[in-house]
């Protein structure tokens, strides 16, 4: 720890505002989470699955995209002072602990006090626990790190496993404390987050090295062949270039780009979806004959996860644009309406296999599974394309030399910001997870993500000053 | 005569704040089709503001901006002018050809394949072309924003310090080669010899007003016998408007 350095460093990051309203925000949420809870407001069932949820994406969001958050003024100050790699690295680790607390308040806040009432002992596991799961996240994030590429997807999907053995009742598992079993969880959670801070601590001296060589090597990599924009009529160009931006783990990797034609390309990427949707379709029902629970929780939680995946692609917003070429080509607002449809229409493509899937799930008796293909191919993108829109809007962050150039401090008003780009995610969520109880609310939800994407797209309103506000943020 | 005007380029009294601050007061400019003109001045001088509420990007906060008669903003003035802005960033997970021909498909030009091989000759970018953007140098960078800047065959050019990081056998080439083009140019620079190289005219700039305009020869005949010219400019820059 290096006293004045760490100062420096909370206080670039974050405001003292933001640091103020958010331990505001956690006594809000305790109160009313207790109150709630001792009255029994909620099914507490919902919690336990949102818990374990939410916690399956951020461990595996640290496994797989994991590392020490830096920024270009980082880089290009932080790093060269005279002071020990290793200091400077344990300081990094540490604010970005700081900084996945303030996510999580903001995640788990809900959730939290929802477990107070269980037992007494709860009050002081609760915070313990909460505490752990965050160093935690943070220490994977620094392990994945130096891993391999497949080690990283080793260890994520080890997670996602370990954490949906929760759902099964299986007690040794951080999971575990979000469903009853609150001193075998708790045990186990800390003992992780211990064993991984040191493996982390371990790992720190090697990290700022690992990162530059990360960004080098993200940097070369050269395609075999350049795709093509020929012939395209600008919302081609625009869908193509977008459906390749997807990156959504496994299913669309720059490197596979080794042919030349968009078409043979969009057959990969298909390809992969349509096998997932197979694996899927003939994995469902063999859970669904050992506990028919579990099957239809799987209905659900497939629109639920797709969710996720996309809402925090997109929650980055046009990073890789660029406002000087495109809006100079374009009117902005055309080329903004181009890009919103071109990822509707690459995610609704993307998804059609695991829609055809749910067909045949629902002849074979899954009732959900109707429900579930007006999520996939409707509330799911819509929601995307809504998190596109506002983050878009309200929070214009550009990726220049493969680091985001934005502002370091993260203030009050950003974070609300930031927030208000989860409205869509946390609507839809709502919404597919009413489904399961009232199939009516999807087709209801469908109509107004679909009726709000076209008011989007076609109102006048922000566009009259949005060139001008993204330009003099820096946007160019 | 008509098509002439078409791209004349017109600015009224042209003011933009940001905050409290004025980058630009009351500026007012005309520039003739095919005249070229470097916007000299100090840092901060409003120089790069100038452009960008020219492109249309940045709105004025009063006063008029006229393209060939209409607004930066129309579909008109897009087609006939060209950006490259100061540290030009193109799309970094595009190849050095794939930027090329994205934007030519988004200006719908006709045959994007050929406008694209001719670009990457006329800039030697033909060994990069596969290359992907965030790996390129700054100097190759630098000359891809620049023929981006021409893909559609602009008829005005409006070039924010376009000879930055360039090594200086390539800006000779990109000075020859930009003087062959038939346009006309607005270069933004604080740079006089750059402004000589590739204008006739200057306006000058500091603080958000217009110091000085005109021919660069008029400004060299403002000065002492064998006084450099950069420090004519110099003088005229730091004494009070
Ligand atoms: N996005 C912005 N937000 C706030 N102020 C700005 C912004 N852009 C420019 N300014 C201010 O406007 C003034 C003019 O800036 P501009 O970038 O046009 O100068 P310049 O002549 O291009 O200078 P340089 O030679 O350094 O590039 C400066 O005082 C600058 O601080
Ligand atoms: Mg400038």
């Amino acid at each position: 720890m290096h006293r004045k350095l760490f100062k420096f460093m909370l206080q670039t990051r974050f405001s003292k505002s933001l640091l103020v309203s958010t331990v505001g925000m956690l006594v809000i949420y305790c109160v009313f989470g207790s109150l709630a809870a001792t009255n029994n407001l909620f099914d507490s069932s919902i919690f336990q699955y949102y818990g374990v949820g939410i916690t399956i994406v951020m461990l595996s969001l640290a496994a797989f995209g994991g590392r020490i958050i830096i920024t270009k003024a980082d880089r290009d100050y932080l790093l060269t002072l005279p002071i020990e790699k290793k200091t400077l690295a344990l300081n990094l680790y540490i604010v970005q602990i700081v900084s996945f607390l303030i996510t999580n308040i903001m995640l788990y806040g809900l959730v939290i006090p929802a477990f107070l009432s269980a037992e007494a002992s709860s009050y002081i596991l609760l915070p313990i626990n909460f505490v752990a799961l965050t160093v935690l996240i943070c220490s994977i994030t620094v392990i994945a790190n130096v891993l391999s590429k497949k080690m990283k997807i080793v260890l994520g999907g080890f997670l996602i496993l370990w954490l949906l053995s929760a759902l099964e009742g299986f007690p040794f598992t951080p999971g575990a404390i979000f469903m009853g079993n609150m001193l075998y969880g708790s045990a186990v959670l800390i003992v992780s987050a211990l064993l991984s801070t040191v493996m982390a601590l371990r790992e720190l001296s090697n990290v700022e090295f690992r990162t530059a060589e990360k960004l080098a090597k993200m940097n070369s990599l050269d395609g075999k062949k350049n795709r093509t924009f020929d012939k395209l009529r600008p919302f081609w160009a625009v869908f193509f270039l977008n459906f390749f931006a997807l990156k959504f783990s496994g299913a669309a990797s720059a490197k596979s780009a080794k042919k030349s034609k968009w078409s043979v390309k969009i057959t990969w990427l298909m390809a992969g979806s349509c096998i997932l949707a197979v694996c899927y379709g003939l994995l469902l029902p063999y859970i669904g004959v050992m506990d028919n629970f579990m099957g239809d929780m799987g209905v659900v939680f497939l629109p639920v996860s797709l969710l996720y995946i996309v809402s925090f692609n997109f929650k980055r917003g046009l990073i890789n644009e660029r406002a000087w070429l495109s809006f100079t080509a374009l009117d902005p607002r055309v080329y903004f309406r181009y890009i919103l449809a071109a990822n509707m229409l690459a995610l609704i493509t993307l998804f059609l296999p695991f829609a055809v899937t749910n067909i045949y799930l629902f002849f074979i008796g899954y009732q959900l599974a109707l429900s579930a293909i007006i999520s996939l191919l409707i509330i799911v993108p819509c929601s995307a394309v809504c998190t596109l829109y506002l983050a878009t809007i309200v929070n214009p962050v550009q990726l220049k030399e493969g680091i985001p150039m934005k502002p370091t401090q993260t203030t009050l008003k950003q974070a609300l910001k930031q927030i208000l780009t989860f409205i869509p995610f946390f609507g839809s969520l709502i919404a597919i997870l009413i489904s399961s109880i009232s199939p009516i609310s999807v087709i209801i939800t469908a109509i107004i993500s679909l009726g709000l994407i076209l008011f989007l797209s076609y109102s006048h309103y922000p566009w009259k000053t949005f060139t001008d506000k993204l330009t003099e943020k820096g946007f160019v | 005569m008509a098509e002439q005007e078409l791209c004349d380029l017109e600015v009224r009294d042209l003011s933009r704040t940001f905050g409290n601050t004025y980058a630009l007061k009351k500026v007012s400019f005309k520039i003739l089709q095919g005249e070229k003109f470097a916007l000299l001045g100090p840092n901060g001088a409003g120089k790069s503001t100038t452009l960008k509420l020219l492109t249309g990007l940045l709105k004025p906060t009063s006063g008029e901006i006229k393209i060939g008669g209409v607004d930066p903003s129309t579909k008109k003035a897009r087609t006939i002018m060209g950006y490259l802005p100061e540290d030009a960033s193109p799309y970094q997970m595009l190849s050095v050809r794939e930027n090329l021909e994205y934007i030519g498909a988004l200006r719908e030009i006709e045959n994007v394949k050929e406008t694209t091989d001719h670009l990457l000759d006329f800039f030697d970018l033909n060994e990069y072309e596969r290359s992907k953007v965030g790996k390129l140098s700054r100097g190759t960078t630098q000359k891809l924003a620049l023929a981006l800047a021409i893909i559609h065959k602009p008829k005005i050019l409006l070039l924010d310090e376009p000879l930055n990081y360039l090594d200086i056998p390539t800006q000779e080439k990109v000075i020859t080669r930009l003087n062959s083009l038939d346009v006309t140019v607005i270069v933004s620079t604080h740079i006089m010899s750059v402004a000589s190289r590739l204008t006739k005219n200057v306006i000058m700039l500091a603080r958000g007003v217009i110091r000085w305009e005109g021919s660069i020869d008029a400004l060299r005949a403002l000065g002492e016998a064998e006084e450099p010219i950069e420090s004519i400019v110099a003088r005229m820059m730091t004494s009070a408007p």
